[in-house]
């Protein structure tokens, strides 16, 4: 049994050396200048509403949101995003066109097994754990600083 | 007959009388085009869903097998074939459809030369007249069921392989014209500790080489005794692993001799990291492609070589290794054997 | 004039460099360009050609003086890192938006506090509020040019600062 574990650490060894890699320094470049450019766009669309609609700095990420996400819509329908993805990586993930492409990707994906147990089943199948942890994650902080507020700290 | 250890050889020489191959939209721009009976322009095969257009892509495989034989699917008396998708089920439909007897086949990307293998085993033995024998992936069907949404962005790595959409039959005779199979060797499954399922060319190779030394050790064959020792989907990695493990045990197989169906199917410029892979993938450049060039002449003794992945995306997600297999084929150029 | 006359040769050096760098951006830059340039001063206010010193003097004509507002954007703008100022006052507000540099904008909490405490002291009998949005410089840019060309009676402006208001408190 001992041997055999080694010829599986042996080959895992051999199949890595021969493996291709992901360019990382490239991925990270490309990331950098597709998410900016993606961000510089929400950028531009929230000047946008506050030039042109009663949105103030504080409010206008709502609907700029919105629009950004309505964009995306419509990349993953036309089948435009995850060719974007495979190219920028992380920096089509990281902004919030990634969540909405991880929940109209599965929306679509599970149309054929019906809208209840198919769409509204399957929708939250990627990012339903990005919620579930962000909720977690910001219940933890806010008790955090509810008790330093409490301690006199903060 | 049993030869050797795990090898049988078939005096009886069954024939492969016809084939059939379908393809869709990418594969019709891909390297082999011109080798597919039928291209879909269209992924969902004017279905509702991608499930469905999988069923439809192994049917009309089906009846193009049956027709170019000049036979009706009622003369065809065993249907083998397999397929990725949970409990098979685009095969049982297929199979439904023909209304042949009928046997479903699992060993992941490996089903299309388990089925071949068992196919000449039974017409080899009297066991059928004819046999319809075949494997089919679908692309965006296979990704939803092992990975993610068609749709969603995730980068893939370089070791990523492209599924194959597409279907490849065979129909298998005891006498007429054609390519016959000669021998077939059923592999172990071979597990190396490899976990990710984003590099399943690097987890099967150690299985494809295991099949082809049990194959040559069985037979007691030079691999120069095949013009081509074809593998199934090992992609650029698997491919360079298995000939750098050949070297390492002393079978000797020359580089230009050694091709991979997921390497043959696509041109450089698809992008398809590295290279094509699914059930459908060893089927239909065997059964278009190669089985073309034989009866062009271009080739006379050729060794297919199909490797499975038999994972399970719950396997993975459990942090299993992924278990291999290998089964290999020898197809001979009827010419010289068939009266 | 055109309106991007009005902007300032460093910033347009600026954005040239930019353009030189990624040849895919002038498109959006361009865009940018007209959204967010200051198109103001047609209408007689005096102000600076200093990028970093962009103050407006509205003149007294108006039923109410700006008189308080003009002192108090003067006096915000001696601080380094304050480079634009628009105010209006009525007769017992003082509603004061400001653009900061944009590496200090990461003090923006504590700078807003600060001139609202400065302004306070300053001016005690009037109710300050201070904000670093840009909607409300956009705002209070437009009623200022109103005050300067048009008579905005008592009661008028007292509603338009009002609804100022309510915008920066407004947060969702």
């Amino acid at each position: 049994m001992t041997s055999n574990k080694q010829t599986n650490q042996e080959y895992k060894q051999f199949a890595k050396q021969r493996e291709t890699k992901r360019p990382i320094l490239k991925n990270c470049i490309r990331a950098f200048l597709v998410g900016g450019l993606i961000c510089t766009f929400g950028q531009l669309i929230s000047t946008f509403y506050i030039h042109f609609f009663h949105f103030t700095e504080q409010n206008v990420g709502n609907p700029t949101v919105a629009t950004l996400i309505f964009f995306t819509m419509l990349l993953t329908g036309f089948g435009l995003y995850d060719k974007l993805a495979q190219f920028a990586g992380a920096g089509s993930a990281v902004p919030v066109t990634g969540f909405g492409n991880a929940v109209i990707s599965a929306a679509i994906e599970h149309r054929a097994e019906g809208f209840v147990l198919g769409v509204g089943g399957n929708m939250f199948k990627l990012a339903g754990s990005v919620i579930l942890f962000g909720v977690f994650s910001a219940f933890v902080i806010a008790l955090i600083k509810t008790l330093l507020i409490q301690w006199g700290v903060l | 007959m049993l030869t050797g250890q795990q090898t049988w050889t078939f005096a009886n020489k069954p024939v492969i009388i016809s084939t059939g191959t379908v393809g869709g939209p990418f594969e019709a721009e891909g390297n082999i085009a011109e080798d597919f009976d039928l291209l879909h322009p269209d992924l969902y095969m004017e279905q509702d869903s991608f499930e469905k257009a999988h069923k439809v892509l192994l049917e009309k495989a089906s009846q193009q097998a049956i027709d170019k034989a000049g036979l009706t699917k009622e003369q065809i008396q065993f249907f083998l074939a397999g397929d990725l998708i949970n409990q098979i089920t685009p095969t049982s439909f297929s199979a439904k459809t023909l209304g042949t007897p009928y046997l479903g086949l699992f060993g992941a990307c490996s089903t299309s030369m388990a089925g071949l293998a068992l196919s000449a085993f039974l017409v080899n033995a009297s066991g059928a007249n004819y046999v319809l024998t075949g494997a089919s992936s679908h692309n965006a069907a296979v990704e939803k069921q092992f990975r993610y949404p068609t749709e969603y962005g995730g980068q893939k790595p370089p070791t990523a392989q492209w599924t194959v959409t597409g279907a490849g039959t065979a129909l298998l005779s005891n006498s007429g014209q054609g390519p016959v199979v000669t021998s077939a060797t059923i592999g172990k499954v071979i597990d190396m500790g490899l976990n990710d399922p984003f590099n399943m060319g690097g987890a099967m190779a150690p299985a494809a080489v295991d099949t082809i030394e049990a194959h040559l050790n069985d037979l007691n064959l030079e691999p120069s005794y095949y013009d081509l020792i074809i593998t199934g989907d090992l992609g650029k990695i698997g491919r360079k692993i298995s000939l750098d493990l050949f070297e390492k045990n002393g079978t000797n197989i020359p580089d230009e001799n050694y091709v991979d169906c997921g390497l043959t199917i696509y041109r450089k410029e698809q992008h398809v990291n590295a290279g094509a892979s699914g059930a459908g993938c060893s089927a239909v450049v065997t059964y278009g492609h190669f089985l073309n060039r034989m009866k062009r002449g271009e080739l006379n003794r050729i060794l297919v070589v199909a490797t499975g992945a038999l994972l399970s995306p719950l396997t993975t997600q459990q942090k299993e290794s992924i278990p291999c297999i290998a089964h290999a084929v020898a197809i001979e150029s009827g010419g010289e054997t068939t009266p | 004039m055109p309106a991007f006359a009005f902007h300032t040769y460093k910033s347009q050096v600026m954005h040239m460099k930019q353009i030189r760098k990624k040849a895919f951006l002038p498109a959006l830059l361009l865009i940018s360009l007209s959204v967010t340039g200051c198109a103001n001063n047609e209408d007689g206010r005096s102000a600076s050609d200093n990028p970093d010193y962009d103050l407006t003097q509205v003149s007294n004509k108006s039923e109410i003086s700006q008189e308080i507002a003009n002192q108090a954007k003067r006096t915000i703008l001696k601080k380094q890192e304050v480079i634009g100022a628009r105010a209006v006052n009525t007769s017992d507000q003082l509603l004061v938006a400001i653009e900061i540099r944009q590496m200090d904008r990461f003090r923006l909490k504590k700078l807003e506090k600060n001139i609202t405490s400065d302004l306070e002291k300053k001016f005690k009998d009037k109710k300050v509020t201070v904000s670093t949005d840009k909607k409300i410089y956009l705002e209070l840019d437009e009623l200022e040019s109103r005050l300067q060309t048009k008579d905005v009676s008592e009661q008028k402006l007292d509603k338009e600062t009002n609804r100022i208001k309510k915008l920066i408190s407004d947060e969702a």
